[in-house]
């Protein structure tokens, strides 16, 4: 069998499908379908320090090959996480990257230093989040403040720290390379695209947020095309991110210089992809006779 | 919860734009207001399965009523008998069934009349007797009338344009029947106006009513936080984990 172990600067995964924010819950909901421990990682749902309600409905809502989310953040809290939720992915001993939002940036330090003694091994920084109106957004747009708001919780967290970008921005490599220089380990790409969709009957926005955050195989190629600009430009292992669901996906991601990829919108679709992504990667690795993964990760060719 | 790989044992196209589908499954029971979320052909760039109510079980086939009206269920229609498609179910909190009998009323309108099928099958084998107030804009979409005549339920009509039964809304015509009289309990599957008539009236009259709430649903495992509903507290309650089926009393519709 195909080594599939994937290191993102000192973080060792045994592999490198991660399950994407907001799409796997608390690592426990879909167990019964994917042991949490059989992925590399589980980043959780985006927490907060107090608990939030989110947006109020319609949600979500199906668009060609994607669909758009506005669930503003409904989350249990970062105490009742490392309290209620966090034991359970302890007791499987699945490698937990907690995903953090924040309104102000002492809202972000305040909750790594929680995360701090706690088991989890990584942070994963949220600062690109469409759907809440106060924070995020602006930390993610931003590259002085994605700078700062990195630095700030790379001085009270001392594990590993992934900042999850924006797409929604004019220049990603900008924001890429100050997350870089505020001292993170890894960039993971992209958060999802703002985007509407509207009720031509009532003339409303069909998400009652207005807008939302675009995910699925829709998105895929803008993302590819991100993360293949943005590897030249880092040092930091980069996560990619957006619409992968098959073998093929994911293969674009590493070659576009992913180490690891997180899986979204699919465990909507089928709560096992992951699995079977992952099965499919080991025979592809044997198939090809790659002793790893990662001889196959940036090597994207010139035209 | 299972997710399985289900073969098409039937498809029959009934009026109106409706139809049944039965999938050979794992499980042999569900709970009425159960549910499930069903793959549908991945046809012009449909990518999320489909949250369906399930209709009866017979044996070891579960028998999904839907009507073809989006992409996901038009393409679902043209689905021959024999293919398979990933199901995932029996999924959600369904009915509280009774043990004994009682003066047990269903209130049911357009398709949400599907968990009641598999409510009269599983009551009639107790032997309780139940009441369908069962309404729908027009005959055409009055649907299982033989099945449930059959099955000895109670059916008392209505549709908006008068063409069967009591000409108006089925919740008047229930508020009619049940005047100087109270239900043991009420259980409710159809659409927010119904619903949210069968809650105002069951708070008037102190009647015990389950309410099942139809949502816009991404996963149907309680990750995505799409299909949620607002309890009385302001709190949100996922439709497909701790649902569809709720307290009419916690809700705010």
């Amino acid at each position: 069998m195909s080594d599939l172990s994937t290191k993102l600067g000192k973080l060792s995964l045994k592999n490198p499908i991660i399950a994407a924010s907001g799409t796997f819950g608390y690592g426990e909901e879909l167990a019964q379908f994917i042991p949490p421990e059989k992925l590399g990682a589980v980043s959780t749902k985006g927490l907060s320090l107090k608990p939030r309600e989110g947006n109020p409905m319609p949600r979500i809502i199906e668009t060609p090959s994607g669909m758009i989310n506005a669930i503003g953040l409904q989350n249990v809290g970062i105490e009742v996480f490392i309290r209620d939720k966090l034991p359970y992915l302890e007791k499987h001993h699945a490698i937990v990257i907690a995903n953090i939002f924040g309104n102000t940036l002492d809202e972000y330090v305040e909750i790594a230093k929680m995360l701090q003694p706690t088991s989890v091994q990584a942070i994963e920084l949220n600062i690109s989040c469409p759907n809440v109106k106060a924070g995020g957004m602006e930390f993610g747009n931003d590259p002085k403040m994605a700078a700062k708001v990195t630095e700030a919780v790379r001085k009270v967290f001392d594990r590993h720290l992934m900042v999850k970008l924006s797409p929604n921005v004019t220049s990603i490599v900008e924001i890429a390379k100050s997350v870089e220089s505020g001292g993170a380990d890894s960039l993971s790409l992209i958060n999802t695209i703002t985007a509407m969709v509207i009720n031509t009957r009532t003339r409303r926005p069909m998400i009652a947020n207005r807008v939302g955050g675009l995910s699925g195989p829709a998105i895929r190629p803008i993302a590819v095309r991100m993360v293949a600009e943005v590897f030249p430009q880092v040092k930091i292992p980069l996560v990619g991110i957006g619409g992968i669901v098959s073998l093929n996906d994911a293969l674009e991601f590493f070659i576009a210089g992913a180490s690891a990829v997180q899986i979204g919108t699919a465990n909507f679709m089928n709560p096992s992809s992951s699995l079977q992504l992952l099965e499919d990667l080991e025979k592809y690795c044997s198939e090809n006779s790659l002793n790893s993964i990662q001889e196959i990760v940036g090597t994207l060719q010139q035209n | 919860m299972k997710d399985q790989s289900c073969q098409v044992v039937y498809q029959k196209p009934l009026q109106g734009g409706y139809h049944q589908i039965g999938l050979k499954t794992d499980w042999t029971s569900f709970v009425p207001g159960q549910f499930g979320m069903l793959e549908v052909p991945q046809e012009q760039g449909v990518l999320l399965r489909r949250p369906f109510s399930f209709a009866r079980q017979v044996g070891t086939t579960t028998e999904i009523l839907y009507k073809a009206v989006g992409k996901g269920t038009i393409a679902l229609s043209h689905v021959q008998t024999g293919r398979t498609l990933n199901l995932l179910g029996p999924l959600g909190h369904g009915f509280s069934i009774p043990s004994h009998s009682g003066d047990f009323v269903g209130v049911a309108g357009g398709y949400g009349v599907a968990p009641f099928l598999e409510m009269a099958l599983q009551l009639q084998r107790k032997k309780i007797p139940l009441q369908l107030f069962y309404g729908a804009r027009n005959k055409q979409d009055l649907l299982y009338l033989d099945e449930f005549r059959e099955l000895g339920v109670t059916l008392h009509l209505s549709t908006v344009d008068g063409s069967e039964g009591y000409k108006g809304l089925i919740t008047e015509f229930l508020a009619n029947i049940y005047k100087n009289k109270k239900p043991d309990i009420v259980w409710s599957c159809g659409p927010m106006g119904l619903l949210q008539a069968v809650q105002t009236w069951g708070k008037a009259q102190n009647v015990l009513c389950e309410l099942s709430v139809e949502e816009t649903m991404g996963c149907g495992t309680g990750v995505c936080l799409g299909c949620v509903v607002q309890d009385i507290q302001g709190h949100y309650r996922r439709a497909c984990v701790e649902g569809p089926v709720f307290d009419s009393k916690i809700l705010k519709l």
